[in-house]
């Protein structure tokens, strides 16, 4: 199969102003998906939110910007507008979030979930009456319906869609994440002195991400096992968090905190023993999570959102709920049975193999030549 | 201390016998367990006239009033009881007890053919039993996440425990299976998808793979639809065969299997059958609904589909082609099921029943 434009419409693959990639799983997921439609004879285009700049991700895939001010109940309708406009001289089209397909869909199109974003308690706070909820939920509701197929990265997403519009689950695809397992074994590990247990919180500093929680049992655990190092990684979304837990780090013996690019992660992922992701709310099937599996870590994972599609408690991982209280039971768990750990972790490797990114690039080619025709 | 379970049947509704499916034997589990850490356990279950049997040295006591109304023999369960366990989220309205248990056995209103009103009744349902009792026990990530994404704050309230497997009866074997049996081990409820397996068995059939044998183990509840199923099945009848096992059995009718087929459209937790093919070391595919996609992942310890038939056929003419992975799956769902030990469900279920009733 070969030829044919398409349009990928998203919201930010940079920050509005064009300067800064925002690393994370949904950008990575992106580049992904741009070598593949590449790979398949495509040409790629990306949309996003700004004021006119562009940019090259990939040699001839270029992000061009479209205006947008408002987002009324969670939905960018002016963005949708703007693009259904501007890329009318392309053959087929990707929602790169699945809200961004309302009020209109373009026909051949498909769009993509990562995940339900709306569980946590502040979400609510959002949309403050039971009529702004409903308009909410009508909304994406019809964003929803006009894609041909709409690509969940997680099932949590599809059992929310089954319980909320019955029916409308039969154009969903489940393609969970991948992790580029080739990649990770080809990873030389970071370096660590005997007899050190290392456990890496390979996130966001964010609420939702579990950052409050994990903060709080490394520091009753530091105190308690002097072989364990705790790694931080990852970056806040405000100056003043990177700061405040840079002071708190100093402050503990043990704790560390700094952030690296994505191949340096895997280093250290690569040399850990425990991989802590203990999500609230908002959650996929993480790639993180999946990076840590490949490296072979024995991974905690809350139960929240898509990662129940990764981990099987006590089989390839531990699930947890994401308190304090279970997070420091379960890490202790790991840090005195090492034979455990290392089940865990041999078993997260192989289960990792599942996701190999060959495999999520066959199951997205069965979609895009299903629909893209 | 006695714990009083309250269900809508341990027994038929006569009290003349035992359902049989997969919450009577969640509750046998439950009752046991309880005996275990020295509690007193009675059965307070709907019926069409007042009655008292005695099972298994457990009183069970059927209320008539629900013959007419649910809410009102619920009510009179609450008079006659102290502490309760409701073993299901109730349907009927009513105010659930303080400081009692109830148990999710997964999301029961994605059906397809749902109508919104249904949807809105059944989420609220979920909210007053999340309000009113202290404790919800899910036995799936699936009913967590959907209650989390409309009642973010009432999340705390639920426990996940997933289901159990009994590996003392389940164990695979290692005969090779000629002809190889493809088998569909559920109830005849609509949601379970009977009707996609028995099309999906029709296609391989005429695609020409004449090695393949067919067998629905089927429950007794309705005899009608047995019957029904034969007879739509009659242009089948050479490679396959509707019939129904007690439950001590079904051991040996998945080792006899080589693939072990869960088609459910809707309403599925994590699938106590699915669990035990899987302790069989028998290759699954299942949907991807619900509690499934909790047990199985896709491509390793099975197949997972969405609930469409060609994709179903398939996966299954997939497994019928390579018995390589076929074995392979088989091996580790066999290892991934003993994740699912009725050992640690008994653990697991020990604390709640502990912190919440307190000692005996």
């Amino acid at each position: 199969m070969t030829g044919g434009r398409v349009a990928i419409l998203t919201t930010n693959h940079f920050h509005p102003a064009g300067d800064r990639v925002i690393y994370g799983g949904a950008e990575k997921y992106g580049v992904e998906l741009s070598r593949l439609l590449l790979s398949l004879g495509f040409e790629v285009s990306w949309w996003q939110i700004g004021d006119g700049w562009q940019k090259e991700i990939l040699p001839g895939v270029i992000v061009r910007t479209l205006p947008a001010a408002e987002a009324p109940f969670h939905t960018i309708p002016q963005l949708n507008q703007a693009f259904h406009e501007r890329a009318v001289d392309h053959d087929y089209f990707i929602y790169f979030v699945t809200f961004l397909a309302y009020p209109q869909a373009m026909e051949a199109s498909i769009s993509i979930s990562h995940g339900v974003y709306w569980d946590y308690p502040g979400f609510d706070a959002t949309l403050n009456t039971e009529a702004d909820r409903a308009e909410w939920r009508r909304r994406l509701g019809i964003a929803l319906s006009g894609p041909i197929r709409v690509v969940s990265v997680d099932t949590a997403t599809i059992n929310w869609v089954a319980a909320t519009f019955p029916g409308l689950v039969s154009r969903f695809e489940y393609i969970p994440n991948f992790v580029d397992v080739a990649a990770v074994d080809a990873t030389e590990p970071a370096g660590k002195a005997p007899g050190r247990i290392r456990v890496v919180y390979p996130r966001r500093l964010t609420t939702v991400r579990g950052i409050n929680e994990m903060v709080r049992a490394a520091e009753v655990l530091s105190g308690r096992y002097p072989e364990v190092e705790f790694h931080f990684i990852g970056r806040g979304h405000q100056d003043e968090v990177e700061k405040d837990m840079m002071a708190w780090v100093s402050r503990h013996p043990g704790t560390y905190y700094y952030w690296l690019p994505p191949e340096d992660v895997l280093r250290v992922l690569k040399s850990a023993d425990i991989a802590v992701i203990p999500s609230k709310a908002a959650e996929g099937t993480s790639l993180a999570c999946l990076e840590a599996m490949a490296a072979g870590c024995a991974v905690i994972a809350s139960w929240v959102g898509g990662l129940g599609n990764l981990i099987i408690d006590g089989y390839n991982g531990l699930i947890i709920k994401p308190t304090v209280h279970d997070l420091l039971a379960s890490l202790e768990r790991l840090i005195r049975d090492e034979e455990l750990r290392v089940f865990l972790g041999r078993n997260a490797r192989e289960t990792a193999k599942a996701f190999d990114l060959p495999v999520w690039e066959q199951r997205w080619r069965k979609v895009i030549q299903s629909v893209f025709v | 201390m006695r714990i009083s379970i309250l269900m809508p049947n341990l027994l038929l509704p006569n009290g003349e016998s035992p359902v049989i499916g997969g919450l009577e034997r969640y509750a046998w589990q439950l009752i046991s367990l309880m005996r275990e850490l020295g509690y007193e356990v009675d059965v307070h279950q709907f019926a069409g006239t007042d009655w008292h049997r005695q099972i298994s040295g457990i009183d069970v006591y059927g209320y008539g009033m629900a013959s007419w109304s649910e809410t009102a023999a619920l009510e009179a369960m609450h008079q006659n009881t102290g502490a309760v366990l409701y073993l299901s989220i109730m349907q009927a309205p009513l105010r659930y007890k303080p400081r009692s248990v109830i148990v999710s056995h997964g999301v029961w209103w994605d059906d397809p053919a749902s109508s919104g009103d249904y949807v809105q009744r059944s989420l609220e349902v979920c909210r007053q039993a999340l309000t009113e009792a202290g404790h919800v026990v899910s036995c799936d990530y699936s009913f967590l996440n959907v209650v989390r994404s409309f009642y973010p704050a009432l999340a705390d309230r639920v426990t996940v425990i997933p289901n159990f497997v009994d590996l003392a009866q389940f164990y695979p074997s290692h005969a090779q299976g000629n002809p190889l049996r493809v088998l569909y081990p559920r109830r005849l409820e609509r949601c379970r998808g009977a009707d996609m397996f028995v099309q999906m068995a029709r296609t391989l059939v005429q695609r020409g793979y004449d090695h393949l044998n067919f067998e629905m183990a089927v429950d007794r509840n309705h005899p009608d639809r047995n019957e029904a199923l034969v007879e739509v099945t009659r242009d089948l009848e050479a490679v396959l065969a509707v019939r129904t096992y007690p439950f001590e059995a079904m051991g040996d009718v998945y080792r006899s299997a080589q693939i072990v087929v869960f088609p459910s459209l809707c309403s599925e937790g994590t699938s106590l059958a699915c669990l035990e093919a899987m302790a069989c070391g028998c290759a699954v595919v299942a949907t991807d609904v619900g509690g499934l996609t909790n047990i199985i992942i896709n491509g390793y310890n099975g197949i997972l589909v969405p609930p469409r038939l060609h994709e179903l056929t398939r996966a299954v003419e997939y497994l019928v082609c390579h018995p390589h992975d076929r074995a392979l799956l088989g091996e580790r769902a066999q290892a991934t099921a003993r994740a699912f030990d009725v050992q640690a469900w008994k653990r697991r279920w020990s604390e709640v029943i502990l912190t919440v009733y307190g000692s005996v």
